[in-house]
């Protein structure tokens, strides 16, 4: 009996899951839609009005605080890392800076991503150092 | 006899005529405002896009928040600063999937989905709107949901992406229609996004849509001048 109870929930699930589409499904909350972007519509317009010329917006602490907002880099995260980058500068930073650190074709990010993987490797190499100062177990004798 | 002569050539005229006068390049100013349902930050990205039939890419002059040119071609979007390419990413959008490409190619309708594998599964009225569900190919019925686009006055009103297991992953709303040349074009797209508990919102908006006009600057056909030798590659 428990069991037939179970295959019917198991059954009746399956079907609302694959309900008939109605107009509900074409539906959004349109107020809240607008609420969100309200802001950004208040920039949409200045911009609009002032054809793109930044210094002839108004002055409003919103908009203010929005274009520092939109005007402040994204912080850099882990899908932003380049790996090879990071390679260059974690195996062999010396040959690293000159293909990576000041090459103009490079991104920010690429760059980024070398400082990065050489301060990895001085890290790395500075905790193996302190625990074992001596590698090659030469005693001085 | 003569007269039905002449009507018949007058026919075949207005026709060939006809299809000289068929869209085959858009422009329009958009804006693209998104954000993540209840955070802080939005999103604005604004400026012109142009799209060509035949040149498989869409071209977007960025005003604001940066000047760039970003190419979205195949899978991949180009980043371009000073003619320059200083990156590329994946692409966000197929341009066959675009507004611009639908709505050109007079697809937008239907979402192009009857020119896709997918079929009709069942086509019924509800309030004032037509619904029309799509299914996937069987062999793609584990992976993919079914798709509902909902017209009204035959304009595409609606779109609702569905997870294989029935929940809906993606909305997409064609608000604003105007005329274009006697076509109908959305001036406005939403289109919300579902992964759990959050929603991304995005809100596209064409204003000043011209067809088939040549401008001074062609940007229809862009490639960037100059390409070094390893544009860097983001996830992003």
């Amino acid at each position: 009996m428990k069991k037939i109870l179970l295959s019917l929930c198991f059954a009746l699930v399956g079907l609302a899951s694959h309900a008939a589409v109605t107009a509900t499904d074409f539906q959004y909350d349109e107020a809240s839609f607008t609420t969100e972007f309200q802001e950004v519509t208040e920039l949409e317009n200045a911009l609009l009005s002032s054809n793109f010329s930044l210094n002839a917006l108004p002055e409003s602490d919103r908009l203010a605080g929005y274009m520092q907002a939109m005007a402040s880099p994204v912080p850099f995260s882990i899908d932003d890392m380049d790996w090879t980058a990071f390679a260059w500068g974690f195996c062999c930073w010396p040959v690293g800076f000159f293909v990576v650190g000041i090459n103009s074709n490079k991104t920010s990010d690429q760059k980024l991503s070398f400082w990065i993987g050489m301060g990895v490797s001085v890290v790395v190499s500075a905790i193996s150092y302190i625990a074992n100062p001596n590698p090659f177990g030469t005693t001085g004798m | 006899m003569p007269y039905l002569l002449v009507i018949i050539c007058s026919c075949f005229l207005l026709a060939s005529q006809a299809a000289a006068q068929q869209l085959n390049r858009i422009q329009s100013d958009f804006s693209v405002k998104s954000k993540v349902k209840g955070s802080e930050g939005a999103r604005l990205v604004m400026g012109t896009c142009y799209y060509e039939l035949g040149s498989h890419q869409i071209v977007y002059e960025i005003k604001f928040p940066t000047r760039e040119i970003w190419i979205f071609k195949d899978s991949i979007q180009l980043v371009v600063r000073n003619d320059s390419l200083i990156a590329t990413k994946p692409a966000q959008m197929r341009v066959e999937l675009s507004t611009l490409h639908l709505g050109l190619t007079q697809q937008l309708a239907h979402y192009g989905l009857k020119n896709s594998p997918f079929e009709v599964e069942s086509v019924h009225k509800d309030k004032n709107l037509t619904i029309t569900t799509w299914k996937p190919p069987s062999t793609m019925g584990s992976k993919l949901g079914k798709v509902a686009t909902s017209a009204e006055d035959k304009k595409l009103q609606g779109v609702v992406f569905y997870h294989p297991k029935g929940h809906i992953l993606r909305k997409q709303f064609f608000k604003s229609y105007i005329l274009v040349q006697g076509y109908p074009f959305p001036t406005e797209v939403v289109d919300i996004a579902y992964d759990g508990a959050k929603e991304s919102l995005q809100q596209t908006t064409y204003s000043n849509i011209k067809i088939n006009e040549t401008p001074s600057r062609n940007l229809y056909t862009y490639s960037p001048l100059y390409v070094p030798a390893r544009p860097s590659t983001t996830k992003r």
